[in-house]
């Protein structure tokens, strides 16, 4: 049995249960929707008899009830408090309480943003496949989030920050974003996910897709920074388009339990897609990243580096598969997962994985394990730094060799000073 | 007059294995002292030895740093009490600005010794007077690291870094590997601009040509562990033309 029947997990029995009194308050046409909850009960939970989920298992699903969250709740904060909770600066801001758009704290929308609640987009099954049942939820359930096009040529300069927030205890929330750029189009968008009340427990689901037109460049980062007991899973199911160009950031710093997917793939030839990640964890949090990227056609080019830091008893994941279909001549892929555990009871799994089935190709990938480096402390403290102080500025120095690799200032920022905070603060 | 640096008797292991065998050495305040021999001779394991580097082991002997025993010190606390070792191989360190780590490592020594710190303008002052007299580009500073230095860059950098921290014992492990002879004539220069009566050398090198340069009061050799010869600087050329061949393992007064 690969999975769990739906009606066997009370998260899922809980959806299943709500969704005929909500479908008709939800955006879009209800029989898509009710579609897309069929292929979610017949799929079910994934488990981790799932080659994709075999890190990571989805148990905190059944220990708690958590049912579609209530559009709206007390107790928002400030517009001061959204731009810190952002930290990307310059940006233009939307704001989404639970799932559902608030005016009040948002900026207003530049042409060509709209909101998904008003802009009837029919769920599709964009990105489901073996192990996706959580984007078929998402489909039934979604509520919010933009749908953005940015038309040919058009470059916008100011970045988009995107601020999810989930608050009260067992609140799920599903959002979903859809970005289209036209060819030669640029746009940066981050999402920043994070709690209302860091105690409550919520399940985030958000999905993205995006497609990118010829030529065009999208920047895209998620910044997951939920409370402690915040179960989070997001997927970005990404298309690119001829010489076109993504460029990704995850981030994890919070959430009990983490999981970012990426699903790129080229739809013609010329593209790169430069993926990036970190995940920061201590205490028992566990991050997963795993990404697939398809090599369709010639001559496109990955760059992929994930980077883990991993403290207390975290468990950190990558998975990493890059297919290089036969035709996919010149492909020019590369894939690098490095972790480092600050203590003897973290956890770090890896599976870089490559299926390449052309030739002439230059594909490389590769995973380590490891602590900060002896020569390097040694070096540091023999000018004078505290073995603390050196230790400190090796693993800021580890995240910030990732982070300036955006070229995307104010993107940059916004993940620094969540970086920041994370080696500030004390061990727990 | 007094000695920074007296080393007796030392007995090092490296990983279990002995490498130094007996090292006598005094250097007083103010001197610059040659430490040449082969390759494979201890050098390096003695420059380690003095920095304090895990898992370089002290089995008999004493090292009198200003007078007080190094023994219980940490490598970071003698790097504070002012002792600056230049590496052979300057490590690599990704994502740190090299004006990050030295400004710390600066900063670090100056309150230790209970002076104050410096502060981001008066650092990057200095900073930049020093690295014209080195011939460096000021974009080394924002650089991480070494990374991406060519060998003669990374030395030029240990230098620059000696300058900013000044130290009262300044370890030279041969600095002078990798530089061509324009850049070996600045080197040199900017360790002559450090010399002063308060501050003493040991530079360790494998050749004769960097003491052209900074000439030493002292030249020792070193082999097999043992400093088999000392004598004035005359013996540089004493050893370019007989080479290490011919050395017994007879002392000269050290
Ligand atoms: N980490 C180590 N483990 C074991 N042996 C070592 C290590 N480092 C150096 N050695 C040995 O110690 C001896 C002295 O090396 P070193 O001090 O580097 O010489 P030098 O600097 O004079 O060339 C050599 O025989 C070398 O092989
Ligand atoms: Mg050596």
């Amino acid at each position: 049995m690969m999975t769990t029947p739906a009606t066997d997990n009370p998260t899922a029995r809980a959806h299943a249960e709500a969704f005929a009194g909500l479908v008709s308050s939800l955006p879009g046409d209800a029989t898509a929707r009710q579609d897309a909850l069929t292929r979610f009960k017949a799929a079910g939970l994934p488990t981790r008899r799932v080659e994709e989920w075999k890190f990571t298992g989805l148990d905190a699903l059944s220990r708690k009830v958590f049912a579609p969250a209530a559009p709206a709740i007390t107790g928002s904060p400030s517009r001061a408090q959204i731009e810190a909770i952002a930290g990307v600066p310059g940006a233009i801001h939307a704001v989404f309480i639970n799932g559902s758009f608030d005016a009040s704290l948002s900026d207003a929308l530049p042409a060509g943003v709209a909101l998904l609640s008003g802009a009837s987009v029919t769920p599709t099954a964009t990105g489901e496949g073996r192990g996706q049942s959580l984007i078929a939820l998402n489909a039934a359930f979604m509520r919010d989030g933009v749908v953005i096009d940015v038309a040919d040529g058009a470059r916008i300069e100011q970045p988009l920050a995107l601020v999810f927030l989930a608050g009260g205890d067992g609140a799920a929330v599903h959002t979903r974003n859809v970005v289209r750029l036209g060819s030669g189009a640029a746009l940066q968008v981050v999402e920043i996910h994070a709690s209302l009340n860091a105690a409550g427990a919520t399940f985030s689901n958000a999905v993205t897709e995006a497609v990118i037109g010829a030529g065009a460049r999208l920047t895209h980062a998620r910044i997951a920074a939920e409370g402690k007991s915040a179960l989070h899973h997001s997927h970005a199911a990404v298309s690119i388009g001829e010489g076109g160009e993504y460029v990704s950031f995850a981030l994890s710093v919070g959430g009990e339990l983490t999981r970012q997917e990426s699903d790129v793939r080229f739809a013609a030839p010329g593209g790169t897609a430069r993926l990036y990640g970190a995940y920061l964890g201590r205490g028992r949090q566990h991050m997963d990243h795993t990404t697939r990227v398809r090599h369709d056609h010639p001559g496109c080019a990955t760059e992929e580096l994930f980077k883990g830091a991993l403290d207390g008893e975290a468990h950190g994941v990558f998975q990493g598969l890059i297919h290089v279909a036969p035709h996919a001549i010149k492909t020019d892929a590369r894939q690098r997962n490095v972790n480092l555990l600050l203590s003897d009871r973290a956890v770090a799994d890896a599976k870089p994985e490559l299926e390449i089935l052309a030739d002439d190709v230059k594909c490389s990938h590769g995973a380590t394990v490891g602590d900060l480096d002896a020569d390097e402390i040694f070096y540091l403290r023999a000018r004078g730094l505290s073995p603390d102080a050196a230790r400190r500025l090796l693993l800021t120095g580890y995240v910030e060799d990732l982070i300036g690799r955006l070229d995307d200032a104010a993107i940059a920022a916004a993940i620094k000073a969540r970086t920041d905070a994370w080696l500030g603060e004390e061990q727990p | 007059m007094t000695n920074i640096l007296e080393i007796r008797n030392l007995h090092a292991t490296v990983h279990g294995k002995e490498i130094l065998k007996g090292v006598d050495l005094v250097l007083p305040a103010g001197e610059i002292h040659a430490i040449m021999g082969p390759n494979g001779s201890g050098k390096s394991t003695l420059s380690y030895v003095l920095a304090g580097r895990d898992g370089y082991e002290v089995t008999a002997g004493e090292i009198l740093y200003k007078g007080q025993d190094l023994a219980v010190m940490e490598a970071d606390e003698r790097a504070r009490a002012g002792i600056f070792l230049a590496f052979q191989y300057p490590v690599e360190i990704p994502g740190v600005a090299n004006s990050v780590f030295l400004k710390a490592a600066v900063n670090a020594g100056r309150k230790a010794r209970g002076e104050p710190e410096l502060d981001a303008m008066d650092f990057l002052k200095k900073s930049k007077a020093l690295l014209k007299t080195l011939d460096m580009d000021e974009k080394f500073l924002n650089r991480p690291v070494n990374v991406g230095f060519s060998g003669g860059e990374k030395k030029r950098n240990e230098i620059f870094h000696m300058a900013m921290i000044e130290p009262s014992l300044a370890i030279l492990d041969e600095t002078d590997s990798g530089l061509d002879i324009d850049a070996l004539k600045v080197v040199s220069a900017g360790v002559n601009a450090l010399r002063n009566e308060n501050r003493s050398m040991l530079v360790i090198t494998h050749y004769q040509r960097l003491l052209e340069h900074i000439v030493p009061d002292r030249i020792h050799v070193l082999a097999g562990g043992r400093i088999v010869s000392s004598g004035g600087k005359e013996l540089a050329l004493e050893l370019e033309q007989n080479g290490y061949a011919g050395l017994t393992g007879d002392k000269s007064a050290a």
